[in-house]
C-alpha cells in the first residue's frame, strides 16, 4: 500500500491542478484581502481621523477575524471562495482517476497491484489534495490579515457577525477567533476533501471528463436550490462549511452533513475496488 | 500453462468469441491473424482479466481466471494503444510500474528500455513522444521484469527496421519457459516470428 500512495502523491506533485487551484485560491484571497482595507480598513480611519473618535466605541474596530476570508460579510470574493470550493477541490487530483481509465493506463497498474488498493490510495490521495487545497486559502488570509491587523474578538454588541449566541462554536467566536479560524480551515478541509472524492465514484458512471470536473460543483449548487425551499436548508454543504453561518447552524447540522457526505463518497468509490470489465 | 476451455463473449445479441478452445504452453511464441474486428484483441483482453467472457473458462496453472485469481500472475502486456503518463519520462513511467514488482526496479527498467531503443536518461516527456516511442515504451513495459506471460496486441505497427529487429530478438530470447501471445495482421512478421499461428475469422480460431 506504502508504494501505491508514494506514487500516487508523486503523480499529484507532477500534475498542474494542483497549483492551478493554489493560485486560484490565493487570487480569491488577495482580491478579499485588498477589498477589507480598501473599503474598511481605510474608511474606518478615515471616520476616525474625520472626528467621529467620540463615538468610536459605537463602531467596530478592524480587527482579524473581521478581514478573514471566511467572515468577510459584504466581500463578493469570501462568498465566491465557499461556493467555488467544491470546484477547487477537484482540481488537483480529482479527474485523473478518470483518465487513467480511459486512456488504459489503469490496465498497465492492476495487473501488478490489486485494484482496491489503487482505488484506495488514489481515494487518500484525492481527498488530502482536495482538502489541502480548499484549507489553504482560509489559513493564507487568517496569516495576511494578521500582518496587519490585531486578533482581539469582535464585539458581540456591534452587530457585525451572524453568529448568534446558540450558533456552532459561538464561545470561541467571541472568545478565541483564531481557534475558531483553525476549526473552520479544518471543515474547509474535511469538505474539500468529500468533495473531491465524489469525482472517484462518478468517473464510471459518465463519459466526459468535464462533467467529472464539475459534477461536485453542480451536485453542490443543486443540493443548495433543492434543500432552500425544504426544512433541510441547515444541511446544505455550501451553507454548513461556510463560517459565516448564513442561516443558524448547530453541531447536528455539521456533523450530519459531513458524515452523510463521507458516506455517500466511500459508497461511491467501492465498486471502484471490485472486479468490472475495464474494457 | 493457459487453457481456454469453451470460450463464448457476445456483446448484446453478436457473438466476438465463439466457442474458442484453445492451449498456450510455455516456450512458445502463439501468434494470432485476422483481420480487423475478427476476435484477435477480445481474446487477449479475456486472457488478461480485462474482459469477463460470457461463458466458457481460462485456466492457468489449474486456476480459473475471474474466480481464483482477478488477473494472470506476472503478465506483461501491451493490449491496444499504449498508455502512460503524459507529464512523466519513459523512465518514470516504468519506475512507477516498476515498483510494484520489486523494490528497486531500476536495472529492469534499463535493460527493458534499451532492448526497445529508448534512452533511460532521456528527459522528454511521454506527451511528447512520437507514436514510435510510444509503442516502444509499451513494448518495454510489457517485457520489463521478465514477466512468464507476455501479451502483444499489433506491438510492431511503428517501429522501424533497427528496433524491430532487437524487439523480434528479445522476444525470442524471453519465450524458454514463458508463454508469449502477438496478435498481429502482418503474415510476414508473424511468419517470421510465430512458432504456432492461429487464424481468426469471426470470433473462431483455426489452426494455421
Amino acid at each position: 500500500m506504502g508504494t501505491v500512495l508514494k506514487n500516487e502523491f508523486q503523480k499529484l506533485l507532477r500534475y498542474k491542478g494542483i497549483y492551478i487551484a493554489l493560485i486560484i485560491g490565493t487570487l480569491i484571497v488577495l482580491g478579499d484581502i485588498y477589498y477589507y482595507y480598501s473599503e474598511i480598513y481605510v474608511r474606518f480611519w478615515e471616520y476616525y481621523n474625520m472626528g467621529y473618535e467620540k463615538n468610536i466605541g459605537m463602531l467596530q474596530p478592524p480587527v482579524l477575524m473581521e478581514s478573514w476570508i471566511g467572515h468577510n460579510l459584504s466581500s463578493v470574493y469570501s462568498e465566491m471562495f465557499y461556493v467555488l470550493l467544491p470546484f477547487i477541490a477537484v482540481l488537483p487530483f480529482g479527474v485523473t482517476y478518470y483518465e487513467e481509465i480511459k486512456s488504459g493506463y489503469m490496465k498497465n497498474v492492476v495487473i501488478r497491484v490489486s485494484r482496491r488498493k489503487y482505488v484506495l490510495a488514489k481515494y487518500i490521495v484525492t481527498f488530502v489534495s482536495g482538502g489541502f487545497v480548499c484549507m489553504f486559502p482560509t489559513l493564507l488570509s487568517a496569516w495576511i490579515a494578521s500582518l496587519y491587523l490585531p486578533n482581539i474578538p469582535l464585539n458581540p454588541t456591534a452587530m457585525v457577525s451572524n453568529v448568534s449566541n446558540m450558533s456552532f462554536l459561538s464561545e470561541i467566536f467571541y472568545s478565541k477567533p483564531l481557534l475558531y479560524i483553525l476549526i473552520y480551515s479544518f471543515i474547509a478541509f474535511l469538505f474539500g476533501g468529500i468533495f473531491a472524492t465524489m469525482s472517484i465514484g462518478i468517473s464510471h458512471l459518465c463519459d466526459n471528463r468535464f462533467f467529472v470536473y464539475f459534477f461536485p460543483f453542480l451536485l453542490s449548487i443543486c443540493t443548495e436550490y433543492i434543500f432552500n425551499s425544504t426544512s433541510l436548508m441547515q444541511y446544505t454543504p455550501n451553507i454548513v462549511v461556510d463560517p459565516n453561518q448564513r442561516v443558524f447552524i448547530e453541531d447536528k447540522h455539521i456533523f450530519t452533513t459531513l458524515l452523510v457526505m463521507f458516506a455517500i463518497s466511500v459508497l461511491s468509490c467501492i465498486p471502484q475496488g471490485h472486479k468490472k470489465n475495464l474494457v | 500453462m493457459i487453457k481456454i476451455e469453451n470460450l463464448s463473449k457476445k456483446f448484446g445479441k453478436t457473438y466476438v468469441l465463439s466457442d474458442v478452445n484453445l492451449e498456450f504452453t510455455p516456450g512458445m511464441i502463439y501468434g494470432l491473424r485476422g483481420t480487423n474486428g475478427s476476435g484477435k484483441t477480445m481474446l487477449l483482453r479475456c486472457i488478461t482479466g480485462m474482459l469477463k467472457p460470457t461463458s466458457g473458462r481460462i485456466l492457468i496453472d489449474e486456476k480459473e481466471l475471474y474466480k481464483d485469481m482477478d488477473f494472470p500472475e506476472n503478465l506483461g502486456m501491451l493490449i491496444e494503444n499504449p498508455a502512460f503518463i503524459g507529464n512523466f519520462t519513459a523512465y518514470e513511467n516504468l519506475r512507477i510500474l516498476g515498483s510494484y514488482m520489486t523494490k528497486n526496479p531500476d536495472e529492469i527498467i534499463r535493460k527493458a528500455l534499451d532492448v526497445v531503443g529508448l534512452d533511460p536518461d532521456d528527459k522528454k516527456k511521454y506527451r511528447k513522444f512520437s507514436l514510435g516511442m510510444k509503442q516502444k515504451l509499451g513494448i518495454a513495459a510489457a517485457i520489463m521484469g521478465e514477466p512468464d506471460i507476455i501479451i502483444l496486441d499489433e506491438p510492431f505497427n511503428a517501429l522501424d527496421e533497427k528496433s524491430l529487429e532487437k524487439v523480434h530478438h528479445e522476444i525470442c530470447r524471453l519465450k524458454d519457459e514463458r508463454i508469449i501471445i502477438v496478435a498481429c495482421h502482418d503474415k510476414t512478421e508473424l511468419d517470421s516470428l510465430a512458432d504456432k499461428i492461429y487464424i481468426v475469422r469471426e470470433g473462431r480460431f483455426f489452426d494455421e
